[in-house]
């Protein structure tokens, strides 16, 4: 599918990298520690809005981070062991996550890129069809995002899954 | 350095500032990538160059016995303890460094990560400090230093958002739950802005206070709150907000904050319970001192565990004092150095597991699998006795 480059949006990186994946929305903001499983690369916090969303190999867009300051440790195990999402797109910027995502590069040189948007492009990619696929390019500050169309719907299982759904789509992203 | 320079990068920051002390979440294992990034800095040669506390391990040192995970997860757990002390960090495995003796002063930079440690330093003790992480609180320690940007500039620490609190209750023995729910609503309000609460009892103490600032860092990235009136850098509203006016107010009465109870709470009056759990953060002196004071006015034994989270500096008092052995023959157990939410130790963690921490509410049902009774002290007391969920009134 051709790759759409989405106009004028205003993001800033945060941490090197790039990745492709379907966006992931979140509802809320999400502590790894404790509210995502690392084996499973699930959200597991019974009271957050999208418990049981698969986040592995996708696109995270995420407003903020919440919660433990040990976030930062699973992330970077979940990079470890390949269950991360390929991407992260914040709203707020977010020490924590970024440093789960630079600690994983600097150890294992993986790399996760994390991009802060601003309002409106955060609003434009919210607006995005759900599971769309997108693909991040962060470097040096400098950030593209770019829009490779709708998920086809026979990909689009719901990411807000019950768990012990097995037929989750896993693994889009180039974390490797 | 590098990983600090690119944090510095990813928060915007143009220039680092030195620091007087850090507290380091690191000890944690959380999986290889725990024990990579330390062994690496060890490997290195690395060693911390300010005073630098830990927060909890995995493992109780003191209480080793009491663990009841892997013997594989367990080696990784204390080698990754045994590495911080090694880079030269004090072992004190607490999540409440602001109850040891030598604790920051106001106005202070320093590097501290642990939620619950962050929003008590800056709030209540009004030392400066960022939310800071797992990685960057040692590289920071290493390196002494951290990028100058968020809290430690204090034009960022004016409050935006205020939160006017009515008919709170007063009856000193009972209210210790309300300022945990009064966190609560404020970290699923506050979306990411300061909070400036009016209202509280002008006789407010530190340990409700923990409560208060570890509940708002739980359900929401709290790391700075002022208490009008109650905390050092809010002697009145006006001061608090800097002079500006709030971006918005948010009304708690007694109904939201009994609502805030029952969404936590699982159990009603009568229920079998499993064991009580409190000390979340880390039980201090003077919630031991009110503990014991419970357990003396209704005498007799406890029909459940009755685990008492502390650290192992909190605990050396203690056993100095005599009140460490009055309080276990009252049938009390203490967990030191590690927290019953974070790691397997409760004998019986399945059932309902009575606590009055607002933390612990909000963690444990997703890390152990417990199901939360929600009360006061002195409901866990009752309850403990009586082998059954009793509230008051």
């Amino acid at each position: 599918m051709a790759e759409l480059a989405l106009p004028n949006l205003n993001c800033t990186a945060l941490v090197d990298g790039e990745a492709t994946g379907r966006c992931v929305l979140l509802r809320e903001p999400l502590s790894f520690w404790g509210g995502f499983d690392v084996q499973c690369g699930k959200i597991i916090e019974r009271s957050h809005a999208d418990v049981g969303a698969v986040l592995t190999g996708g696109i995270l867009l995420m407003s903020g981070g919440k919660g433990s300051s040990s976030s930062a440790s699973v992330l970077a195990e979940a990079i470890r062991i390949g269950t991360a999402p390929s991407a992260i797109i914040l709203l707020h910027r977010d020490l924590v996550v970024a440093l789960g995502c630079i600690v994983a590069s600097e150890l294992y040189g993986m790399d996760v890129p994390v991009v802060l948007a601003d309002v409106t492009a955060w609003d434009r990619l919210c607006a995005l069809p759900p599971h769309s696929m997108l693909t991040v390019r962060a470097r040096a500050a400098l950030c593209e995002v770019l829009f490779d169309g709708p998920r086809d719907r026979g990909d689009d299982l719901g990411n807000r899954a019950e768990s012990g759904n097995g037929g989750l789509p896993r693994g889009q992203g180039d974390h490797g | 350095m590098r990983i600090l320079a690119r944090s510095a990068a990813a928060l915007g920051a143009t220039r680092f500032i030195d620091i007087e002390c850090a507290h380091i979440d690191g000890c944690l294992y959380h999986g290889q990538a725990s024990l990579d990034f330390v062994e690496r800095l060890l490997r290195d040669g690395g060693r911390v160059a300010v005073p630098t506390t830990l927060n909890v391990g995995s493992l109780d040192l003191i209480h080793p016995e009491l663990f009841r995970g892997s013997r594989a997860v367990e080696a990784q757990a204390r080698r990754l303890m045994r590495a911080h002390v090694e880079l030269g960090c004090e072992p004190t495995f607490t999540c409440a460094p602001y109850q040891m003796q030598r604790r920051p002063r106001f106005g202070q930079h320093i590097a501290w990560a642990e939620s619950n440690a962050i929003v008590f330093a800056n709030s209540v003790i009004g030392a400066r400090t960022n939310r800071y992480g797992d990685f960057i609180d040692l590289c920071a320690a290493i390196t002494g230093r951290v990028p100058y940007c968020g809290l430690h500039d204090p034009e960022n620490r004016r409050g935006e958002i205020v939160f006017e609190v009515r008919e709170f209750p007063a009856d000193p023995d009972s209210r210790d739950v309300w300022y945990a729910m009064l966190g609560l609503v404020i970290g699923q309000e506050s979306q990411g802005r300061i909070p400036v609460i009016a209202g509280l009892p002008e006789n407010t103490n530190e340990d409700e206070l923990k409560a208060l600032g570890a509940a708002s860092a739980s359900t929401g990235s709290v790391a700075l709150f002022h208490a009008v009136g109650i905390t050092p850098e809010a002697p009145d509203l006006d001061a608090a907000l800097g002079g500006r006016p709030p971006v918005s107010r948010v009304l708690v009465d007694s109904g939201r904050l009994r609502a805030a109870r029952a969404s936590i709470n699982s159990a009603a009056p009568g229920d079998p319970l499993s064991a009580v759990s409190v000390g979340t953060p880390h039980f201090s002196l003077g919630e031991f001192a009110v503990l014991e004071r419970l357990l003396d006015e209704a005498p007799g034994s406890l029909a459940v565990d009755f685990y008492v989270n502390t650290s192992r500096d909190t605990l050396l008092q203690l056993e100095r004092s005599g009140s460490a052995a009055r309080l276990r023959e009252k049938g009390v157990a203490f967990v030191a150095d590690t927290c019953t939410y974070i790691t397997p130790i409760l004998k019986r963690a399945t059932g309902l597991v009575m606590t009055n921490s607002g933390k612990w509410a909000h963690y444990a049902p997703t890390n152990i699998g417990a199901t939360v009774a929600y009360g006061s002290l002195r409901e866990c007391v009752r309850s403990a006795r009586s082998g059954r969920v009793c509230f008051d009134g």
